[in-house]
């Protein structure tokens, strides 16, 4: 019962969202109407859009799953823009200079690199915290400055391919590259990664001593430490598992889609995870839907703009609608409220309707 | 001007938008408000500034708006937290993020350019004033614009109204102990509301000023995180706005360093790494001799 509940809020907002950017569409002389029929269309449109649907939804998923995780145990990590920069990093520099592997081995080999580095980052700040009695907001948000202008200052100097105009790596070797689900599109393997990401993370959080602390820990700090569990530990675990997960994300963009590390390519997805991570509830198999209804708005608003005007800057205030409306359910409850009341009042009154009947015992 | 003047003169420039942010901080940092949501008021006063001055070519309008604007995306900072308990880093967050994608749609929506505005008029410098004939500070005075005389007057008056009247006291309370003040008849929610709306509105007019007077245009993300440093900052200096305003000098200073030695042969990004490594150094000394309200993000009836 719960569970709907929180699944019939996520709808609700996401509609919600949608009303509310329709209204900005209206004041600002489109017909949202169009515009959404358009998305709709430009996002199943064709084989390689419904690609574009899954490729646009995996760097999505993966931060949305660092957010999710670190929020069941109340840490809001801010910092994983900074965590999916170093992933995008190191999974540049190992595809393109470790030579000599054969193809699975290589794509392992630097997705779990890049998830160290960003397990490092988690560690880092963590420690930070820690130590220093930091508030870890700050030190997330000054990392992903700081871990920006690192990742410019390697693109433009000493990591900067031969004879490149623009700053950018070498390109990573064939061996590094992941396969491709449908040839010529950018849909990769990544997606499934993901996928199996969130469904182990599922497994962790509902089936694990690791994941039941993680739970205790988040919703209610001093009933946990009463019963034994360390919050500080958990802390690192929690942060360090959100760090990595983030980072695989950012390789898995660097291998899949780009290709090599350019400047400025890899901003802007962690905070749009917060938005992925609230959509599903922080529930991580809610994620893969979530992220994926992304895409299609991400896939659609591209194809929309390549053939009209219309701004596809909207589909970031879509999202930004969600975080408010989600976190604050409350919102969501009195609007139903409202229109429930209004509902019942215009309809003509029903007669009840008849219980089922009990279940029969079985023979 | 000398060397030294001209870097004086640039650190003063600099730090305008971070003593205003930082005044803004502390007033929601001593309501007991997380003041995460500073960049998004920041960005979007700029927006509001920009779009009223391209539209009116009239600067104080142009301020009136950033500053309403910065106030009126503040009430969301406040609905959430204040009103439906949502965490304050949270609400920040979507503040901030809303900030930055409103501006993005409505600045394609009005100019159909992805990023950045038409130029249009802005602040100038006093230079023809009487301000130059001053001995010593005359040059680097002049050298500033009327935004800055502004920054400086809200500074002294945040500090009179923080510590030296009744609201002051009464917001204060409500930070520290919100139950306390409740049971004393101050209406919380109310004090909250006014600290994060003030907070807004002071964001926007440190958003004017980047988008006013810093520039003649409004760009994308032109905040560069000043908002989540004016925390910093608040914070260190105990969001008392008088010692906040002398800590942003520290900062503006290692933000002018960026645009003085970009000629020199050091790679660019190692200067433009400096405030933020700044800032991350204050944030981890802070707790050594700065703490913040003791009631932060807790409302009276938890």
């Amino acid at each position: 019962m719960r569970a709907l509940n929180k699944f019939k809020i996520s709808v609700l907002s996401l509609f919600a969202a949608l009303v509310i950017v329709a209204i900005v569409i209206w004041i600002s002389g489109y017909s949202p109407f169009d515009i959404y029929a358009r998305i709709f269309k430009g996002a199943f449109g064709s084989k390689m859009s419904i690609a574009l649907i899954f490729s646009e939804a995996t760097p999505l998923m993966f931060s949305g799953l660092a957010f999710a995780i670190a929020f069941k145990a109340r840490i809001i990590n801010v910092g994983v823009e900074s965590q999916m920069i170093m992933g995008a990093l190191v999974g540049a520099i190992a595809g393109a200079y470790i030579h000599g592997l054969p193809h699975m081995a290589h794509v392992t080999l630097t997705l779990l690199l890049a998830g160290m580095s960003g397990m490092l980052i988690g560690f880092f700040i963590c420690f930070l915290k820690v130590r220093f009695h930091a508030q870890e907001v700050v030190i997330c948000i000054m990392m992903n400055s700081i871990l920006l202008y690192v990742g410019s200052y390697l693109a433009n100097g000493p990591l900067k391919a031969v004879g490149a105009g623009v700053a950018q790596t070498e390109t990573i070797l064939e061996t590094a590259k992941l396969t491709k689900l449908i040839p010529k599109s950018q849909l990769t393997t990544g997606f499934l990664i993901g996928a199996a990401i969130a469904i182990a993370l599922a497994f962790i959080l509902e089936r694990t001593v690791l994941g039941y602390k993680i739970r205790v820990a988040g919703n209610n700090r001093i009933a946990g430490e009463t019963y034994g569990i360390q919050a500080t530990k958990l802390y690192y675990i929690t942060f360090m598992l959100s760090g990595f997960i983030a980072a695989i994300g950012g390789s898995v963009l660097t291998q899949g889609v780009i290709m090599r590390f350019s400047d400025g390519a890899v901003s802007g997805y962690g905070f749009r995870g917060i938005s992925v991570a609230a959509l599903a509830m922080y529930n991580p198999l809610g994620v893969i839907f979530s992220s994926t209804l992304f895409g299609i708005l991400n896939a659609g608003s591209q194809a929309v703009n390549r053939t009209t005007t219309i701004p596809y800057e909207f589909v970031d205030v879509i999202q930004v609608m969600v975080v408010v409306f989600i976190s604050a359910p409350q919102i969501i409850q009195a609007v139903e409220k409202f229109f429930g009341d209004r509902l019942k009042k215009a309809l003509p009154k029903r007669p009840a309707a008849a219980k089922p009947d009990q279940e029969l015992p079985r023979a | 001007m000398n060397t030294a003047e001209i870097i004086i003169s640039a650190t003063l420039r600099m730090s305008v938008p971070i003593v205003l942010g930082s005044t803004a901080a502390s007033f929601s940092t001593k309501a007991g408000v997380v003041s995460f949501g500073c960049e998004g008021m920041m960005a979007t006063g700029a927006f509001c500034g920009a779009l009223a001055v391209y539209y009116s070519n009239n600067l104080l309008l142009g301020v009136l708006c950033a500053v309403l604007g910065g106030a009126l995306i503040s009430l969301l900072h406040a609905f959430l937290h204040v009103s439906n308990k949502v965490n304050g880093t949270l609400s920040g967050v979507s503040v901030n993020m809303l900030g930055t994608a409103a501006s993005a749609l409505v600045l394609k929506i009005v100019w159909k350019t992805a990023g950045f505005s038409p130029e249009y008029r802005s602040f100038v410098k006093l230079s023809d004033g009487g301000l130059a004939k001053i001995p010593w500070i005359g040059p680097i005075l002049a050298d500033q614009n009327i935004l800055f005389f502004v920054a400086i007057g809200i500074v002294l008056v945040s500090w009179v109204i923080l510590f030296k009247t009744p609201f002051g006291l009464r917001l204060r309370m409500v930070g520290e102990n919100p139950v306390a003040a409740n049971t004393v008849g101050i209406h919380t929610s109310a004090m909250k509301y006014a600290g994060v709306i003030i907070c807004g509105a002071i964001c926007g007019l440190a958003g004017a000023y980047l988008s006013l007077a810093r520039m003649n245009r409004f760009v994308l993300d032109m905040t560069g995180g000043r908002g989540y440093v004016s925390m910093v900052i608040a914070d260190l200096g105990g969001a008392n706005p008088l010692i906040a305003g002398a800590a942003s000098l520290l900062f503006g200073f290692f933000d002018c360093l960026q645009s003085i030695f970009q000629s020199v042969d050091t790679p660019s990004q190692f200067w433009m790494i400096m405030p933020y490594m700044f800032a991350l150094c204050v944030a981890l000394v802070n707790n050594k001799f700065a703490h913040g309200p003791a009631g932060m993000g807790k409302h009276f009836d938890d």
